[in-house]
């Protein structure tokens, strides 16, 4: 859980004032409380858009890469999780858990990219793209010139 | 053109050097890192016929990228801490 929490914080950093004013900085506290439930939501969609895919086209190259990707993000967990319980080794959090969200979003990036391809599949790609563009948006507001975590 | 288990052992070969070359960035990858290679070399395995050069495709550029730039830093921290 103190793993999860440093990869949300670490991701969802508060929006700086300048950018984003002072009314929608102080929503940042409730939108990265949001972001836990929004990332659950979202690798549920990305795993039944991969899922769908799969049975519909396992030839599909973008619904490949993002099995593969799921894979690496599972492959991964697991291991670190196993370290974790045999040898007490402590699981990735803030900085040097960074890649399991660049991970995650090639790999939701991938799944909602071949769902596009797809007419079944249109609500479930336009979620996915409005997940992505409001998480651009959040980050814009989170640019800085003279801060640097950590 | 290379034929299929040629150029298999070469991409493999890249991504080798390309996860060396991660590995070096940042130590905590070396768990993400052992996972995309070991997923390289399972799906190149039935389409290779000479496994002990893929083998060898796998790990020596990995460990040679990280021999030769993470070395570099660990002999210069033991002869620092070795001439106080």
């Amino acid at each position: 859980m103190e793993s999860w929490r440093g990869l949300v914080s670490a991701s969802f950093e508060t929006l700086n004032e300048r950018m984003a004013g002072h009314w929608l900085s102080s929503l940042s506290e409730a939108y990265r409380q949001l972001a836990t439930g929004w990332t659950a939501a979202a690798v549920t969609v990305a795993r039944l858009l991969v899922l769908l895919g799969w049975r519909r086209s396992a030839a599909d190259r973008l619904i490949r890469f993002a099995a593969f990707m799921l894979l690496v993000l599972a492959g991964t967990v697991l291991v670190h999780w196993v370290a974790f319980k045999t040898t007490h080794l402590l699981l990735p959090k803030n900085r040097t858990g960074l890649f399991l969200v660049v991970l995650f979003t090639v790999f939701f990036g991938a799944a909602v990219a071949s769902a596009l391809q797809t007419k079944g599949s249109r609500l479930m790609s336009a979620i996915g793209v409005a997940v992505l563009a409001i998480n651009a948006i959040y980050f814009l507001g989170c640019l800085r010139l003279t801060y640097f975590k950590e | 053109m290379l034929e299929e288990g040629k150029l298999r052992t070469v991409r493999v070969a890249l991504a080798s050097l390309s996860l060396g070359l991660s590995f070096c960035a940042n130590f905590s990858f070396a768990f993400v890192d052992g996972i995309v290679m070991l997923i390289f070399l399972v799906s190149a395995v039935p389409r290779v016929e000479n496994r002990a050069k893929l083998a060898a495709a796998g790990l020596l550029p990995g460990a040679l990228v990280a021999l030769l730039i993470c070395g570099a830093g660990q002999r210069t921290s033991c002869i620092l801490a070795l001439s106080r």
